[in-house]
């Protein structure tokens, strides 16, 4: 009876905390909204003069300034933070980053960036998840759950869709499902939605009407998802690209933000479209009101892509989900327009549904998580009808973006680090076990000018086959006696009067250090044959590390790892 | 109460990972003063859910059975030492000496007996010199008694097929709960039959005291050396 | 399994007193010194529930050519081997995760700001996060390198107290050094710290007089400071969390930093024993 009592409680507690999660992240989120609609509103009376093209460069350094220099927050983009700090620190995430992002973002997109919102409130949410998480002394296991609440409530109030706050921090942030997780972070999901009906409105943001689709449409919906996967492709490869160069130039921070700022106001200037979060752009085509040739949609497509690469790989800080979904509108309108004019005698399903199977393809592509596509875009929209054909096009184009990008926009920085590390694989156990806690000790030091006698009566006292040998005086490692080696003359009386140890050591041992984390130990282990490694540091014999200890380890932590 | 160390030394794990999991919300915990406490209970259900041994030996309450072996006199001295057991074959005498076993009365005495037997039947225990060492092929884990030797010394020489063919005119039967209690004693054991004067002291033995003060001594000797 | 200190190096003259303390600590308690030297203006460490963020002035980043060689020098001049850190964990690219296990750390009475406000009686507000968060007790050296010749604990009955009284006798054993404890009977009778001692398992050190106890029953507290022994590490528990208990209960430890010039060792609340 206790021990249900004492589960429930722990559930219970936790649901009660993703509750109070899901009321904060949702009031971050309709801040950051009501601020860029306040701020754009306000910068629109000056848009239309010559001078407007600095206005993102401003707005980049501003925020890059405001990130280094007043906050100090040296972080990255947001969800690769929010992806290590649940895989690998416990859910630990720090204060200053539930405003920073959101003051920075402001900055940039308010000032014309291209960049999303979504991003930004998401690190906001996961770090007021982690720090009510903290206030109320959860451990590591627990938190990581709220900082979930937190990313899933913040995605579920911006777009006043809960689904796919539920389904985007399962599938791209944490990256299992168990009951667990899926429980508390549905509840602070649907909590923060209400939140944010209550304070803005129940309204869906781009409601489509209804679709008459034939067969044709489903056939299409193919190439749409090739398309969609190969703009997903390059949209990443230009992030990179853009990202790299500007790294590499001179100047400070601020300088290169402002740089591409400069850039990206250049070509609003042209092109007003690519300017912004762009939700206008996805409301017309819905709308079916972008009334734009093939040509120009392509132009207009291309200029969006390199607009969003210069404005986040320069600096400038935001998010990528609603860029996504532009690019991926106006690839659906470009297919649309192209299968227009190549086959103009079939009656297609019309721009706003090709548009929206667009956003489902690219945003998919991108993330690599078909799921949250295809709620994202059935709940923004609010058309269930088009479920089918979304399924298809994000499933179609998750697998062709993995084929050429093996991991997501999120996971690449992380993988370049070395850092990315899935729940419940063997890399995860092997990460959590540090050295010193393998580490044996008791083991016999010999030393090197030790008669073979004396060895046989450390061997007989001894549980080990590997006996260090160590420098007396300086205390310097200097090798290893292995039993199996010395096995055939160990009793030989003879020997055993004239042999010294030194003379049986193998000097040219692997070792290992404090710092090595057990993969590259098993490297060893592997590539030697050997069962027990000496862990050396500075010279000095701390101790052995076995295969045999290791493996006690390895299944202690999977036990300790179960549920319930 | 545990503190992190005793947990730690319950679980079998060194300490830091112990606070790891501590850390990471894996172990029932409480805090008093900021400092972190591991409930008994609670750990103890924790772990049998995860089917996790615990070295409860290291509690210092609830350990019952020490497996820190004794010396060998004080075992046989609790084992009892007995005269002129009868008998003309092996299963005859083995059935006799069990019925002398001191053991609770719990304990069937024809259960111990049949262990006995069907070991004796596998390969002899007549270790040569006389002398035979009777025990089951299993530690008996599940038996609350600690070890013990019984000593019977035959009433007339049983034939063991020992290896040097010698009829065995003493047998030690020994029960122990553990495998290394057990190669501990044994290895004891035959340190003493090794030599011959003891073998012959010990054919000469007439009361209890006797062999315990023959052990004494040959114990203190190994100690020594 | 020998017992690591951490030490952040500065490449300044200060931070080379800082790291001789560092090194003659290593030394006579037989601890692995690890050195990290920053190349970021920002490192983090991740705590049981907290992250600190030690933000560096610019003089830790000053001149990284001749850091490392610069405290190879020094520690090898205290006759240990030098052992460096390198981070391999990162939160971003340009920040890096110190790692946090280990057994001691230094810190200068302030980390973040600049070596001017190094003074008696101030200590960093990142000092204060790490002492708040860390589980390893932290050393807190003088400004100007000083060498100790025995181990005072400041003992006060309570629970933090006994966790100091354990770091420092197990550093009094450790060295070998003559240890002193230090108590100021606050109106309870002196049977009380017994009591106190015995029940938390320091009933032989008791016993066997391992202790020289300076006990005051009346005067001030901080003119009684003045019998601590000039020459002697000190080793003070800092108490709980939260603002209410700093503000009534951590004037202790406020008052032994602002008064004592001494090398401190200062444990922390989350400090497991």
């Amino acid at each position: 009876m206790h021990r249900y009592l004492y589960k429930l409680n722990e559930r219970f507690q936790l649901i009660c905390i993703a509750v109070v999660v899901g009321i904060f992240a949702a009031l971050a989120s309709v801040a950051l909204n009501r601020g860029l609609v306040q701020v754009s509103e306000w910068l629109g009376h000056f848009r239309g003069n010559w001078y407007a093209f600095v206005f993102p460069a401003v707005g980049a350094a501003l925020s890059s300034i405001f990130l280094h220099h007043v906050v100090k927050d040296y972080g990255g983009h947001g969800v690769p933070e929010v992806i290590y700090s649940i895989s690998r620190r416990g859910g630990l995430l720090r204060l200053r980053s539930s405003y920073s992002r959101l003051v920075a973002c402001l900055l940039t997109i308010a000032s014309g960036g291209s960049a999303g919102p979504e991003a930004p409130v998401v690190i906001s949410g996961a770090s007021i998840g982690s720090n009510i998480g903290t206030f109320f002394r959860l451990k590591d296991r627990q938190r990581i759950v709220t900082v979930e609440c937190g990313a899933a409530a913040a995605i579920a109030a911006i777009f006043n869709a809960p689904v796919t706050g539920i389904v985007f921090t399962l599938e791209a942030i944490a990256g299992e499902w168990s009951p667990t997780h899926l429980i508390p972070v549905s509840i602070a999901s649907v909590v923060a939605t209400e939140v944010s009906r209550i304070l803005q409105g129940n309204q869906i943001p781009f409601e489509s009407r209804l679709f008459h689709i034939s067969n044709w449409d489903m056939a299409a919906c193919i190439g749409l998802a090739v398309l969609s996967a190969l703009v997903s492709i390059s949209l990443m490869r230009m992030l990179r690209r853009f990202s790299g160069r500007f790294k590499s130039l001179p100047g400070l921070p601020w300088m290169r933000a402002a740089m591409g700022g400069t850039l990206v106001g250049l070509m609003g200037l042209v092109l007003p479209h690519v300017l912004g979060e762009g939700y206008e752009v996805i409301r017309t085509i819905i709308e079916e009101e972008f009334s734009s040739g093939m040509l120009l949609a392509g132009v207009v497509l291309t200029a969006k892509m390199a607009a969003t690469a210069l404005t986040i790989g320069s600096g400038g800080s935001g998010g990528l989900f609603a860029p996504c979904l532009v690019i991926g509108s106006l690839t659906g309108l470009f297919f649309h327009q192209v299968l227009d004019t190549a086959m103009p005698a079939i009656d297609w399903a019309g721009q706003s549904y090709f548009g929206l199977l667009g956003m489902a393809g690219v945003i998919s592509g991108v993330l690599q998580a078909p799921m949250t596509g295809v709620f994202l875009v059935v709940e923004i929209t609010g058309s269930y009808q088009v479920l089918l054909s979304v399924v298809l096009v994000a499933v179609i184009s998750v697998t062709v973006s993995q084929f050429f990008e093996p991991s997501s926009v999120y996971h690449q920085e992380l993988v370049a680090r070395g850092e990315l590390v899935k729940p419940r694989t063997d890399r995860h156990i092997l990460s959590n076990l540090n050295m010193m806690e393998v580490l044996e000790t008791d083991c016999h030091i010999v030393r090197p000018t030790m008669r073979l006698k004396e060895l046989v009566d450390i061997v007989r006292r001894s549980h080990r086959n590997y006996f260090p040998v160590e420098d007396p005086e300086s205390g310097d490692f200097l090798g290893m006696v292995h039993l199996d080696d010395i096995r055939s003359y160990l009793f030989d009386p003879y020997l055993q009067d004239t042999v010294l140890v030194e003379q049986v050591m193998e000097s040219n041992v692997e070792t290992v250090s404090l710092d090595d984390d057990l993969e590259r130990v098993f490297e060893i282990f592997d590539r030697t044959g050997a069962w027990s490694l000496p862990v050396v540091q500075d010279g000095k014999f701390l101790g052995l590390i076995s295969k045999a200890t290791i493996l006690d380890h390895y299944r202690k932590e999977l036990l300790v790892n179960e549920e319930s | 109460m545990l503190t992190i160390d005793q947990a730690a030394k319950l679980l079998g794990m060194p300490k830091a990972t112990v606070m790891r999991w501590v850390r990471q919300g894996k172990l029932p915990t409480r805090e008093v003063e900021g400092q972190t406490f591991i409930p008994q209970e609670d750990l103890v259900r924790w772990a049998r859910k995860r089917n996790i041994f615990l070295h409860r030996e290291v509690l210092p309450a609830g350990g019952k059975r020490s497996s820190k072996p004794e010396s060998l006199s004080v075992i046989v001295e609790r084992g009892g030492i007995f005269f002129g057991v009868k008998g003309r074959t092996p299963t005859e005498v083995l059935r006799r000496s069990a019925q002398l076993i001191p053991l609770p009365p719990e304990i069937d005495k024809n259960f111990i007996a049949d262990l006995l037997i069907q070991r004796e039947k596998l390969a002899s225990t007549g270790i040569g010199k006389g002398v035979a060492i009777p025990h089951p092929r299993y530690p008996l884990e599940s038996l609350e008694v600690p070890a013990l030797i019984t000593t019977c010394f035959l009433a007339e020489p049983v034939d063991f097929k020992a290896i040097d063919g010698k009829p065995v005119f003493v047998l030690f039967v020994l029960l122990s709960s553990t495998t290394k209690l057990h190669l501990h004693y044994l290895s004891r054991l035959s340190f003493c039959l090794r030599e011959p004067e003891f073998v012959t002291m010990l054919s000469e033995c007439k009361k209890p005291d006797d062999l315990l003060r023959l052990l004494k001594e040959k114990e203190a000797a190994m100690d020594d050396a | 399994m020998k017992k690591q200190l951490l030490h952040v190096f500065r490449n300044t003259p200060f931070g080379r007193e800082v790291l001789m303390q560092s090194v003659y600590f290593c030394r006579k308690t037989d601890t692995l010194l690890r050195v990290y030297i920053p190349r970021y203006r920002q490192f983090l460490m991740y705590f049981q529930y907290e992250i600190a963020t030690i933000d560096l002035d610019k003089s830790f980043l000053r001149d990284p050519d001749t850091a490392r060689e610069h405290a190879e020098q020094i520690i090898l001049a205290g006759g240990l081997k030098p052992s460096f850190i390198t981070p391999k964990r990162h939160t971003a690219s340009t920040l890096p995760d110190v790692p946090v296990d280990f057994d001691y750390m230094t810190c200068p009475r302030s980390i973040s700001d600049l070596s001017t406000k190094i003074s008696l009686g101030h200590l960093g507000p990142k000092v204060r996060v790490i002492i708040r968060n860390a589980h390893f007790p932290v050393l807190i050296p003088t400004p100007v390198y000083k060498e100790w010749k025995s181990v005072t604990v400041f003992f006060g009955g309570s629970h933090n107290a006994r966790k100091a009284m354990k770091v420092g006798a197990e550093l009094a054993a450790i060295t070998g050094l003559p240890m002193y404890v230090f108590t100021q009977a606050e109106d309870r009778p002196r049977q009380y710290y017994e009591h106190s001692l015995l029940e938390g398992g320091f009933g032989d050190l008791l016993e066997e007089r391992r202790f020289e106890w300076l006990f005051f029953e009346k005067g001030d507290f901080k003119i009684n400071l003045y019998h601590v022994p000039h020459d002697s590490l000190v080793v003070v528990g800092a108490y709980g969390h939260g603002v209410i208990k700093e503000v009534l209960f951590g004037s202790v430890l406020e008052e032994i930093q602002t008064v004592l010039p001494n090398n401190m060792v200062i444990v922390g609340p989350e400090v497991q024993i």
